[in-house]
Order: C-alpha cells, then sequence, then structure tokens
C-alpha cells in the first residue's frame, strides 16, 4: 500500500512499568503502520502488552517514547483536550470486560460519545436509536446493561463506537467474554465493517477471531511480528 | 447535610426568635426609657446628709421646661417605701402597686388604654381624685364585674378614686421567668394615680424617680448625663443620682444571644462539616465504585475538565439535597411550632436560601478532591481497575 494510504503510524514505541523498584520494559522500539480501510489483529499471550499497545496506538495511554502519527499528525503533542477530541470524534472503542456503564440505558450508554460531542438530548437520541438499529436491537433502548444478555452489550457498546462514524475502530478482546455463537455474530458485524471501509484495530488471544482480520501481528517479548 | 443545614437554620430561626421576643418584652417598657432616682448606697459621709430624694416637684418642673436636647419628655413616679398598697373596692381588697404619674408617663412607657382616657394636665395640677388600673388589679378588686370598670371607684388611703382608663396588659413573662423584674411586682395588678394626688396622700414634697424618653435608643447614655449634669448642678452634688436605661439591658441581652448564637452556631457548622465529610468519603467512594466507568468516559471522548466537572456537580447535587431535606425538616419543625404548639417564631427567608445554598458550597468543597482525583486518572488504568 502506499504510503498516502497509512492512517496510524508508530515508531520506535518505548513503553516500561515500575513495579515496585523493578522495571518492567513492554516493548523497545516497536513501529507499525496502519493502513485505511485495513482490518488489523494483534495477537500475544496475556501479559505481553496487547492492550497497553492498544492504548497507546489510541492515546489512552503515552508512552515513554516514540513517534504517534495519525493522519500525518504526531498525537503525542496533543494536550488533554484534544486528545479527548479525538478520541470523541475519530476513534471508536469496544472492551472485553467492561462496555457499558451499568446506571444508563443502551440508548443512553450508544449516545455518550455524542454527549461529550455537545449534541442536544433529541439530536443524541435519534442518532442512538438509528446505531441500535443497526445491531438489531432497536426493541432494547430503554434496557440497562444488566437486562441484556453479553452479546447484546457488545452490540450496543459496538453501536456507541460507531456513533460518531469515526476512522478508526479499536476493539480490546470484543469477544472475550462472548459464547462461540455471539463472538461470530459480533465478528460477522467486524466484517461488515471492513467491507464498508472501515479501518479496525483488534487485540484478541484468539486465533479464530484473529482470522476475520486482513493483516495479523503476534506481539512476543515487545516485539511485534507480521504472522498474516 | 440534612442534620446540619436542620441546626443551622434552628439556630438562627431560634436566636432571631428569642431577639424579637425579648425585644417585645423591652419594648413594653419603653427603648428610650431612662429611670434616674437617688443613690443612697452612695451618699458622700463627709457631708451632711440631706433628707429626702433631691427631687422636688420645682425640679421636675425645671428639668421638663429647661433640661437636655436628648430627651424628649419628663415623667415621674411618686410610690411609698412599701409597694403593696391595700385597695378596695366594695368588699373586695386587693395589695397593688400604686404610683403617682405624670400624664407623660403612659407614653414614654409604651402603655397603651383599652379603654377610657389617659390623665390630663388639669388632672394632675388640681389634684382630682381619677386612676388608671391594670387588668389584675381589675380582677383583684371587680371579680366577674369586671366588664366596663370606667367611672367605678375605687379606695386609695382611704380616699374614693374614680377610674378614668384601663390600661393595657402587658407580657412581662421572660423577665420575669429570667428574674429580671423585682421580685412580687406584677406591672398587671397597678393603680396609676396622678402624682401630685399620691404626694399629697402620702404627705410626700419629693418625687421618687424621674422617667425620662431619650431623643433615641442610641442617645440614651447622652440624656442621662445631661439629666445627672443638671441634677448636679441644681444641688451643688450633694446627692448622688442613679441612673438606668434601657440601652443597658438591651446591650446585655445582645451579649447573652451573642453567646447563644455562636454556641449554635458552631454546633451547627460542625455538624455542616461532618456532612460535607460525609460527602468527602461519598465521593470517594464513588470515584473508587466507578474507576471504570471513567475509563470509559475518558475513552469515548470526556476531558480531564468533563470528569472533574460530573463529579463536583455530582457532589454539589448531594449537598443541595441534603440541604433542602435539612430546609423540609426546619420547615415541617417551623410548622409544628407554629400552628401546634403556639410559638411565633422569626422566620426569614433568607435563612432558607442561604442554607441549602451553604450546603451546596460545602458539597462541592467536599467533592472537589475525589472529582480532581477521577479527573487525573489515567484513562487506560481506570479501564484496567478492577473493584
Amino acid at each position: 500500500m502506499s504510503q498516502i494510504q497509512t492512517i496510524l503510524s508508530a515508531h520506535n514505541i518505548r513503553k516500561s512499568y515500575h513495579v515496585g523498584a523493578n522495571l518492567i520494559k513492554v516493548f523497545s522500539n516497536l513501529s507499525i503502520d496502519i493502513h485505511v480501510g485495513e482490518f488489523v489483529a494483534i495477537m500475544g499471550l496475556s501479559g505481553s502488552g496487547k492492550s497497553t499497545l492498544l492504548g497507546i496506538l489510541s492515546s489512552l495511554e503515552s508512552p515513554d517514547g516514540g513517534e504517534i502519527k495519525f493522519k500525518q499528525q504526531n498525537i503525542l503533542n496533543l494536550d488533554d483536550t484534544q486528545k479527548a477530541r479525538l478520541r470523541n470524534q475519530q476513534f471508536g472503542f469496544m472492551f472485553q470486560s467492561y462496555s457499558l456503564i451499568p446506571g444508563l440505558t443502551a440508548l443512553d450508554n450508544v449516545g455518550l460519545p455524542l454527549l461529550y460531542a455537545g449534541q442536544s438530548t433529541s439530536s443524541r437520541n435519534k442518532k442512538s436509536e438509528i446505531a441500535l438499529e443497526i445491531v438489531g436491537l432497536k426493541n432494547r433502548l430503554a434496557h440497562t446493561p444488566a437486562e441484556l444478555s453479553g452479546g447484546q452489550q457488545q452490540r450496543v457498546a459496538l453501536a456507541r463506537a460507531l456513533i460518531n462514524n469515526p476512522d478508526i475502530l479499536f476493539a480490546d478482546e470484543p469477544t472475550g467474554s462472548l459464547d462461540q455463537e455471539s463472538a461470530m455474530s459480533v465478528m460477522d458485524l467486524f466484517c461488515g465493517l471492513k467491507q464498508a471501509g472501515r479501518t479496525i484495530v483488534m487485540v484478541t488471544h484468539d486465533a479464530d477471531v484473529a482470522a476475520f482480520a486482513d493483516t495479523v501481528y503476534l506481539l512476543d517479548s515487545g516485539m511485534l511480528k507480521q504472522a498474516k | 447535610m440534612a442534620i446540619g443545614v436542620f441546626a443551622f437554620i434552628l439556630v438562627t430561626v431560634a436566636a432571631q426568635s428569642g431577639r424579637d421576643y425579648i425585644f417585645k418584652e423591652f419594648e413594653s417598657y419603653g427603648l428610650e426609657t431612662l429611670w434616674i432616682y437617688r443613690d443612697y448606697s452612695r451618699d458622700d459621709p463627709s457631708k451632711a446628709i440631706r433628707a429626702g430624694t433631691g427631687i422636688t416637684n420645682d425640679i421636675y418642673d425645671r428639668l421638663a421646661k429647661s433640661c437636655c436636647t436628648h430627651v424628649k419628655k419628663f415623667g415621674v413616679k411618686v410610690y411609698p417605701e412599701d409597694w403593696k398598697v391595700k385597695v378596695r373596692h366594695r368588699n373586695n381588697y386587693a395589695n397593688t402597686s400604686v404610683e403617682g404619674v405624670d400624664v407623660s408617663n403612659l407614653e414614654i412607657n409604651n402603655e397603651t388604654l383599652v379603654a377610657g382616657r389617659n390623665f390630663r394636665e388639669e388632672d394632675v395640677r388640681k389634684k382630682r381624685a381619677v386612676a388608671l388600673i391594670a387588668p389584675d388589679a381589675i380582677k383583684l378588686l371587680f371579680g366577674k364585674q369586671s366588664g366596663n370598670v370606667i367611672g367605678q371607684y375605687v379606695e386609695v388611703g382611704g380616699q374614693s378614686i374614680r377610674i378614668i382608663g384601663v390600661l393595657a396588659k402587658k407580657d412581662r413573662s421572660l423577665l420575669e421567668s429570667l428574674g429580671l423584674t423585682v421580685q412580687g411586682y406584677n406591672i398587671n395588678n397597678r393603680v396609676l394615680l396622678p402624682y401630685t394626688l399620691y404626694q399629697q396622700q402620702l404627705g410626700f414634697r419629693d418625687i421618687q424617680e424621674v422617667v425620662a424618653q431619650a431623643t433615641s435608643f442610641d442617645n440614651a447614655h447622652t440624656a442621662i448625663r445631661e439629666i445627672r449634669k443638671f441634677l448636679y448642678r441644681v444641688h451643688s452634688d450633694r446627692y448622688v443620682f442613679h441612673a438606668d436605661s434601657m440601652q443597658e439591658w438591651v446591650t446585655t441581652a445582645n451579649q447573652i444571644l451573642k453567646v447563644i448564637s455562636l454556641v449554635g452556631t458552631v454546633s451547627a457548622i460542625a455538624a455542616l462539616l461532618v456532612g460535607g465529610v460525609g460527602i468527602y468519603n461519598l465521593m470517594r467512594i464513588s470515584v473508587l465504585n466507578r474507576t471504570n466507568e471513567i475509563g470509559l468516559r475518558r475513552a469515548v471522548g470526556a476531558s480531564v475538565r468533563d470528569i472533574k466537572q460530573q463529579f463536583l456537580f455530582e457532589a454539589t447535587l448531594v449537598g443541595a439535597l441534603g440541604g433542602a431535606s435539612g430546609v423540609l425538616l426546619a420547615l415541617a419543625f417551623a410548622i409544628y411550632a407554629i400552628v401546634w404548639a403556639g410559638v411565633s417564631l422569626g422566620l426569614s427567608w433568607i435563612v432558607f436560601v442561604l442554607a441549602p445554598l451553604v450546603a451546596m458550597a460545602i458539597g462541592a468543597l467536599a467533592g472537589y478532591k475525589p472529582a480532581v482525583n477521577a479527573a487525573n486518572m489515567s484513562p487506560m488504568e481506570a479501564l484496567r481497575y478492577e473493584n
């Protein structure tokens, strides 16, 4: 793919943690290029730093060094408000264990990014209703997460991730807590998004799920190797 | 927080009500009233001891005519040493306080009549046998037939006196309960006579007390200085005069009320602070329990400022709800006190507005640190946090 099609690139990323007096290096000089419309899966063992990498790529976490460019702009130079706006407008997120806010209805959960985008309640509700209809949950608008199954919750989370029509969807183990049938249902939705030209960066430990991606990276001992 | 606000309102209302209650009784004396009389205890032994009170009718007239720019009105009080006097109406007797007064006394002492009329100048000048009578004295003397006593006669010192006016009842229950009145003296058990008549009856040439009304409450001390100066000049310092004013009583009452208010306010503030600590803990636990939510909100676009505002708003809301509960409790208490217990309260809407605002401010202050902690969390760490 040509340089112009790269939407997100990370170069020479370094990250380490202090655990007590010990310094744990997660990765050093890690680089990755993600292209427009590409479906990327990052695999690795538990504790290999997959989620940390996803957090760094999506501006949720800062690396110790390196450069991350989104649409040619180094996002590490942005202040907190600019990063918040970037996550709100350009990125969508799905997480494994904590996808939705328990006290809010499906409609309100989906409308959360629109709230931070400053949209009115009526506009939020209207758009959220359409998003929930797309993921097949139009009849669950007023349900709270506790009243939804795991698969339904992840579909609500996907509707929320896409509500602002983001450039990139970041998904951290989106099928990790789902049964096989629900997991495949979510992956079907991802494939639909990919076909529609959406860029997806997914972290998973499940090879069957990773198989849906165009490109699969394996993160091992702080090194990122392309496996597909 | 609700208890704190309730206590805050209660203290304010109690202080205001107490002030109103006390001042109502003080006003029954007239707030600008002064009393000047000879101080026998401070006679100078090196000087020849003089007889009498040092205030004759002539001196009183001169006082009234030519003294004192800070005095509005002068009056007098004439009474025997044993101020309980036997008064009779037919076969009924009453031990009553009989006082000789001038025309101006009613106005000076803030007294009103419920029937009849006040003394006139000629009643005093001609020593007419007329009287004003207070309600308890009427009950004692007239019993069941105490409807209209105007024109009836009572006997004082063997002389038949016609009643021309009935005094309104005065409430001195608080001052009596505080021991601030002369023991056994009942202001509602009095008979007032023209002082000239009473002097004649008692064989007095002197006046026991000069009663005066200062031009204003604040001028009371200046008025006293002027009167004393006049009296000392007349007597070339041979008498010592003592003076009392309502200003001293009011100052003392204010000091007592201030102490009571201070103790109450400190207690209320302590209760509010305890409420604040409660909100702080509540918000701290809330932030901890909602750590994942904070991470999620940051991920979908909330800035540090958004998260801080959200938790500050919630803390302020908790404070406001506590404040509103306190106001409702206080209102319920006030309604109970007014409607069922018949207590008159010094209610001020400012307190009812101020108290929830204070509660909101305390809520915001208490919630500030937890809100900052929530806002400063790393989004990834917040998402990874396991409760």
